[in-house]
């Protein structure tokens, strides 16, 4: 779907036009369009760091 | 009376447009079992399986943790937040990092490859664990490389594309029930594993076709196993784009893709150590006998199906977004004629199918440079922001039209990467060299791309502004 599609009014245009628009109101609330939080990420890559190491650590004290 | 709907793209959930709030269907519950059922499918046997091909169990277990954990922290952080955000369909999302002509490219020939590939090795494994069946209860003699094992691999393409045309619906609904049924398979296989062999015969049984240097085979395994995690880059972040909120769209790969896909290719190595085969369909008799292995195989196929589904699901999504001639397209007209190219990889099962392992390395020469540059742009250089109307418009006056449609810097980042990935690891051969025994392939592509798109970006596009990166 692009709005530079040959035909300028086709049925898909005004489909992607109305939900650009509903998405662009100042009051539409959608929880997923939040940002994540910098805390999150760091909490996710605090967890998958953890595992990594943890890992390591077991693989080099088993050989 | 509401219309019928018409699958084309009008439709979000068929097509490439932002869904909206009541379109998101998945909590954190759903996505976790979609996740599972993806993760713990039969591919996680293979896995597993090759992974026992150059180590053995213990070495195995950190190989498969270590490979795993590294790929899917990237990946997911890479694809899954931003399409969980906008809602858009992932290689849409995509052209505000390569451009619309770029995203072309990338879904043409890398795309193609990929999502073909598997899908092929799906189908045919789909073929040798039904032809298992019919060998036990029929009576039937089908070899494994037999054209029987073609048309039973086409079958399960058939099955698979009625199934897509029904979308991410029918994925969800089934996955509801396959994704715990291949939770009791996997724990099932442990079970009779652990019934005829000790944790002792399995953990000094040799690995199946090694080389002679253990670290080398060690980070072999590694190699495939980060692979299998940078793998998932085309496939997650359209299901993540029907989530409901970002934590739903993030961690659910954590519970569902690392975890699981951990699980199943633990039960994996485990069996093909004990059974020295790699091959999953040639486990299940051996292990079950008649009544449990043929139950066993004909959910093997079962869950091979919904793989091949997932991934086909996407890619007719990529291809929607590839211009006018595919979006108007009918979606079952779509989806079908994207399965003609695995119908005729499916002729050469023995080809595909024992070669798994280098298709997989292949693959991650790719995925792995993909993952850092997105990552890059979205969390570094463009810090979540991206302009959504300029990501459907294939003017000039788009942010994202860089340089006649492409945007020349993610490209040679990804190229980079990739030449980077080569040097240290010939997919083709598995020859190594330099300090991959230290650091593998995949990562100091990712790594590499990343930094060579950050450095890129900033010296030649951001300059020129290009892109939209000020937005």
């Amino acid at each position: 779907m692009t709005i530079a599609s040959e035909s300028p009014d086709n049925e898909m245009r005004r489909e992607l036009n109305r939900r650009l628009n509903i998405i662009a109101d100042p009051s539409y609330m959608d929880p997923a369009r939040t940002d994540i939080s910098g805390r999150e990420l760091g909490i996710w890559f605090a967890v998958t760091a953890t595992i990594l190491l943890g890992a390591i650590a077991m693989w080099v004290g088993g050989n | 009376m509401a219309p019928a709907p018409k699958f084309t793209g009008a439709s979000a959930a068929f097509g490439t447009l932002p869904v909206l709030k009541e379109e998101r269907e998945l909590g954190f519950l759903d996505n976790s079992w979609i996740n599972i059922g993806l993760a713990i499918a039969t591919w996680a046997f293979l896995l597993g399986g090759s992974t026992a091909l150059v180590v053995g169990a213990r070495d195995g277990i950190y190989a498969i943790i270590i490979g795993n954990v590294i790929g899917v922290s990237i990946m997911a952080v890479s694809v899954c937040i931003s399409t969980g955000k906008f809602g858009i369909e992932q290689f849409t999302l995509m052209r505000s990092v390569f451009g619309p002509l770029g995203i072309l490219i990338l879904v043409g020939f890398f795309l193609a490859i990929y999502g073909v590939g598997w899908s092929a090795i799906l189908s045919i494994m789909f073929g040798r664990a039904i032809s298992g069946v019919m060998n036990q209860v029929g009576g039937t003699n089908i070899g494994e490389n037999d054209l029987g094992v073609t048309f039973l691999a086409i079958l399960a393409i058939t099955i698979s594309w009625l199934l897509l045309w029904k979308g991410p619906t029918a994925v969800k609904w089934l996955n509801r029930f396959v994704g715990p049924g291949k939770l009791i398979l996997c724990f099932g296989i442990l079970f009779l594993i652990f019934s005829h062999k000790s944790w002792g015969d399995i953990a000094n049984a040799a690995p199946l076709a090694p080389f002679d240097d253990r670290r080398l085979n060690f980070m072999i395994a590694v190699e495939f196993n980060l692979a299998a995690g940078f793998g998932w880059w085309p496939v997650l972040g359209n299901i993540s784009r029907f989530t409901r909120t970002p934590r739903a769209a993030l961690w659910p790969n954590l519970i569902g893709i690392f975890a699981a896909a951990v699980l199943g290719e633990l039960v994996g190595l485990f069996a093909a150590l004990s059974l020295g085969s790699h091959d999953p369909t040639a486990w299940m008799i051996p292990l079950g006998g008649a009544f449990v292995g043929v139950t066993a195989l004909l959910f093997v196929g079962l869950a091979n199906i919904t793989a091949i589904v997932s991934i086909f699901y996407g890619m007719c999504l990529a291809m929607r977004q590839a211009g006018r001639y595919f979006e108007a397209m009918p979606w079952g007209l779509l989806t079908g004629a994207l399965f003609v190219p695995v119908i005729v990889i499916a002729f050469f099962p023995g080809q595909i199918y024992d070669n798994f392992f280098k298709f997989l390395a292949w693959t991650a020469l790719g995925f792995a440079p993909l993952s850092g540059v997105t990552a890059m742009d979205y969390l570094v250089l463009r810090r979540g922001r991206i302009k959504q109307c300029d990501v459907f418009n294939d003017g000039a006056d788009s942010d994202y039209a860089y340089w006649r449609g492409i945007n020349p810097a993610a490209f040679l980042a990804l190229a980079g990467g990739g030449l980077v990935y080569y040097a240290l690891f010939d997919p083709q051969s598995l020859a190594a060299h330099g300090p991959f025994i230290w650091v593998s392939a995949s990562v100091p592509a990712c790594i590499v791309a990343a930094i060579l798109h950050y450095g890129l970006t900033r010296t030649m596009v951001m300059p020129a502004r290009r892109g939209g990166y000020e937005y």
